[in-house]
């Protein structure tokens, strides 16, 4: 059988490289029985369509990122409140984690996908055009670009700046000429999507680390046989661990390439003036006892 | 027959001039609420954040069930060389498959916009509040008026009442 | 085996009469149910297509032009193109070609060009004792700079087609030069066949009257600024300033000139809603249409097919000039844009084509094939306007066509036509 799946990333990109690598693994093991085909650069559609189509059977596997999933599973925004990790290891140890397997329980439940394993999208941070971000108190008044989402609006607002939705093919020229002073975002997007021509001063304020997840449609899972199931869980990790390594190499070539091509990099050490703003988007967000208890959790992963 | 066709045609009629009525108040509104949320980031520096949302459904709501209007009014642009070459009593023919085709896809568009509508229906919009479902209802209003202008040709044509609209030659 | 049905069910309901965008929807769902896929998606495909906002700034293109229409924009720009060009041998030929460029300036369609300055302009110079077949010739040639100068909702079609990676704001700038020269081209056929066939000049008006007509176009005129302008200089985005330039024409027709009544606001209304459909209605089958061709890599198929037949570029982009030649004689502009940038456009920047000037090449060439037979939609507007039958016009319309393949080659072989504006003004590709 061939399996149809779903990837928004160019095919070099590390994600596209370990869904490759994944389809691999499990066309070996089980000897060409399942064969993996991912369509990279988001060929059949948005993300928000993909989980459709997923959810209606037109294609098999996804990898997603998780804050357009945040309107369908509430629960998965403890995962993209900002500050909420400390740094890259804690995040991992979370996701892979009982509170990882919690949160893949309930979108297996409400979405009908089964995930599979864990993603690094990396940290992000603020790039503006033109002066650095040094304080919270540097943020008032920008117009910065956020993704269509009311927890990222509400993120740039915390911090006295106007959040300004934008489709992310807008950014650039948007920037380019001022119709917005600055958007957010991680070191490879800022990088691969020339951002750093026209906004030249990034912040490390890594306000946000928000996962991506590997997933394949119930429907399809339900119908494997139980050692199918742990190939495809396995090679799926083992993608997993290739994609997190690629992802870091690939942080690291985009921070010295926009370093070489003289970007101003502002780092922040203190962050805890800027997590301090954040209390509004916890109790709006994970105001609940349930999502107040995984956040709880999540802060206890050690 | 012919009678009762005729008075369908009245109310369709109607039915179509609402459409446009209503669609262009949308247009008009589109085109306010855009020129506000330049006002807001400029004058107010605080941008409306569901404008933008709001404005891709409402074009949905705005063009869809125009384009059934289209079907009626027949102004979808159509290459007609084929046909026109054809002798008179196969181009009759002709001519009632086409409307069946039409009947057929409305149906289809509707009912799998339906379907869509009512899988998204629990899920909200982001920064709109709204249903997603709703993206889909538009699907609903287009595929059922195709689906009733085009059966309104087919009646036409069966009562021998002169056909409606007029095919322009194209559309840019 | 899906391909199959998708374009058999396509091609034999387009033959049928079925029109193109149902035609497009009818071969989607038909290939989906072939291939297994629920019926579903192809609706939802239909629905995201649309659900773009860049896609927004064409009701609002389309209603400035309607609005310029029926508001008097479009007699003062004959005005002044009349008092600037008049003057020379057949004169009013050259000044529909410019009144074409600054009409075009502002609507951004052929069509609305055609209709706007054919139905003044053709009776205008059969009354000077112009022939038809030359008036209607340079009128409906002309309005192809609707599509070439900016805006153009036709290049925003066409930035979406190549998968939004290509910025709308950088096509809009490299068309002006390509679409300059193509008029300068037809004016310089307007002005030799006005010539030879003795055509009168009116004298030339003096600097006076040249600056009254100016000045009373200037607030029209100024929706352009606007809207490049706001685009430009980054205060607005496309679809903002789109909003912002209708929003101006409005006021300007209704307390400017006071030419705007509630009748013509209704019908301007009425005309863009429709207008907009038809283009909505095939951007939403299209990209129904555009997922099968994905799903079976159609794209990167033919493209490397195309590589394999030949390397060398001149060649190749021939080949795909004529291909996009013969579509445009037998299809509708919009829904060759959708269909073929993302097909072609693989192979254009697989030869070292800029997508940008790709687009200017596909803007041009399938402009002319709005005024070509079987199948153009400005040249049954111009025909319709001048009441004469098309093969009356025909015979003699071969000079102008020549006219704009000149302009065609300059744009296909030398980038910088093209390129040089947007990488002065946006540091495009720099
Ligand atoms: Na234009
Ligand atoms: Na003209």
């Amino acid at each position: 059988q061939e399996w149809r799946g779903w990837n928004t990333h160019v095919p070099d990109y590390p994600n596209s490289r370990a869904l490759d690598r994944w389809g691999e693994l499990v066309a070996q093991r089980t000897n060409n029985r399942i064969r993996m085909r991912t369509f990279h650069s988001a060929q059949l559609g948005q993300q928000d369509e993909a989980i459709q189509q997923l959810r209606l059977g037109a294609i098999d596997f996804a990898n997603f990122n998780l804050s357009p999933l945040n309107n369908l599973v509430p629960e998965t925004q403890v995962l993209t409140l900002p500050f909420i990790f400390r740094d890259v290891t804690h995040l991992h140890k979370t996701v892979d984690g009982p509170v990882g397997d919690e949160l893949a329980k309930l979108i297996e439940q409400r979405l009908n996908m089964v995930v599979l394993s864990w993603f690094d999208a990396g940290a992000r941070s603020m790039y503006t055009r033109s002066r650095p971000i040094r304080t919270p108190a540097d943020m008032q008044g920008l117009k910065i670009r956020v993704q269509t989402s009311d927890l990222w609006v509400d993120l740039i607002r915390a911090l006295g700046a106007n959040a300004t939705p934008l489709p992310f093919g807008e950014v650039y020229t948007a920037l380019q000429t001022g119709v917005i002073d600055g958007a957010e975002n991680n070191w490879p997007s800022y990088e691969s999507q020339r951002h750093f021509e026209v906004a030249r001063f990034y912040s490390t304020t890594e306000h946000s680390n928000v996962p991506e997840i590997v997933v394949v449609a119930k429907g399809r899972w339900d119908r494997l046989s139980p050692a199918d199931r742990e190939i495809l869980r396995t090679a799926a990790r083992e993608a997993s661990a290739l994609q997190r390594q690629l992802w870091a190499e690939r942080e690291k070539a985009s921070r010295d390439k926009v370093v070489a091509a003289g970007v101003t990099v502002t780092e922040i050490t203190d962050r805890a003036p800027w997590a301090a703003l954040m209390a509004p988007l916890y109790e709006k967000y994970a105001g609940a006892p349930s999502m107040r208890a995984l956040v709880d959790r999540i802060r206890a992963v050690q | 027959m012919s009678r009762a066709v005729s008075t369908l045609s009245v109310a369709l009629d109607r039915l179509a001039r609402l459409v446009i009525l209503l669609a262009g108040a949308a247009l008009v509104a589109l085109l306010l609420i855009t020129g506000w949320m330049v006002f807001g980031r400029y004058v107010l520096n605080d941008t409306p954040t569901w404008v933008e949302r709001a404005a891709l459904l409402a074009i949905l709501f705005v063009a869809l069930p125009v384009a059934a209007v289209g079907v009626r009014e027949r102004f979808h642009m159509a290459v007609e060389i084929v046909v026109a070459a054809l002798p008179s009593p196969v181009r009759h023919g002709v001519g009632i498959v086409v409307e069946l085709l039409m009947l057929g896809f409305g149906i289809v568009m509707l009912a799998w916009g339906d379907m869509l509508a009512t899988l998204m229906w629990g899920f909200r919009m982001p920064l709109l509040g709204v249903p997603q479902g709703m993206q889909f209802v538009p699907l609903v209003i287009c595929g059922g008026l195709t689906a009733l202008f085009a059966a309104e040709h087919l009646l036409r044509r069966a009562a021998g009442l002169p056909p409606l609209g007029e095919r322009r030659g194209g559309q840019e | 085996m899906s391909l199959a049905v998708l374009f058999g069910v396509f091609v034999l309901t387009l033959a049928l009469g079925v029109p193109v965008s149902f035609s497009l929807g009818i071969a989607a769902v038909a290939a989906f149910w072939w291939e297994g896929i629920p019926l579903a998606v192809a609706f939802q495909q239909m629905t995201s297509g649309m659900n773009v906002f860049s896609l927004l700034a064409i009701p609002f293109f389309i209603f400035a032009g309607e609005i310029m229409l029926h508001g008097g924009i479009a007699t003062r720009l004959i005005n002044l193109a009349s008092a600037a060009v008049g003057g020379v041998k057949g004169g009013l030929g050259i000044v529909n070609v410019l009144a074409s460029m600054l009409f075009g300036g502002i609507s951004g369609s052929a069509v609305a060009d055609t209709s706007a300055l054919g139905s003044i302009l053709i009776p205008a110079m059969r009354a000077k004792g112009y022939d038809t077949d030359y008036a209607v010739n340079v009128t409906v040639t002309s309005s192809i700079a609707g599509i070439m100068i900016p805006p153009s909702h036709n290049m925003i079609l066409f930035s979406l087609a190549a998968g939004g990676g290509v910025s709308v704001s950088a096509l809009f700038l490299a068309g002006v030069v390509p679409g300059a020269m193509m008029c300068l081209s037809l004016a310089v056929a307007a002005y030799i066949i006005g010539a030879r066939r003795g055509y009168r000049a009116d004298p030339f008006p003096g600097l006076r009257r040249l600056a009254r007509a100016a000045a009373s176009a200037f607030p029209g005129l100024f929706t352009a600024i606007i809207i490049l302008g706001g685009v430009l200089g980054g205060v607005f985005t496309v679809t903002e300033s789109a909003a912002i330039g209708a929003l101006w024409a409005v006021v300007c027709t209704l307390l400017v000139y006071r030419e705007l009544t509630w009748r013509g606001f209704v019908l301007s209304v009425a005309q863009s809603v429709r207008t907009t459909s038809v283009v909505m209605l095939l951007v939403g089958t299209a990209t129904a249409f555009a997922y099968m061709l994905a799903l079976h890599r159609v794209p990167e198929l033919l493209a490397s097919a195309m590589l394999g037949f030949s390397d060398d570029p001149v060649i190749l982009m021939l080949l795909i000039n004529a291909a996009l030649l013969v579509l445009g004689c037998i299809m509708d502009m919009a829904a060759l844009i959708l269909i073929c940038t993302p097909i072609f456009l693989p192979v254009a920047t697989g030869i070292g084509l800029d997508p940008v000037q790709f687009g200017m090449v596909v803007m041009m060439n399938l402009g002319l094939g709005l005024t070509t037979p079987p199948v153009g939609a400005v040249l049954f507007v111009g025909c319709a306007i001048a009441r004469v039958r098309i093969e009356e016009v025909m015979g003699t319309i071969w000079p102008f066509y020549a006219a704009i393949l000149v302009a065609l080659a300059l744009t296909t072989f030398w980038p910088p036509l093209s390129l040089a504006l947007p990488r002065l003004l946006l540091g495009y590709g720099a």
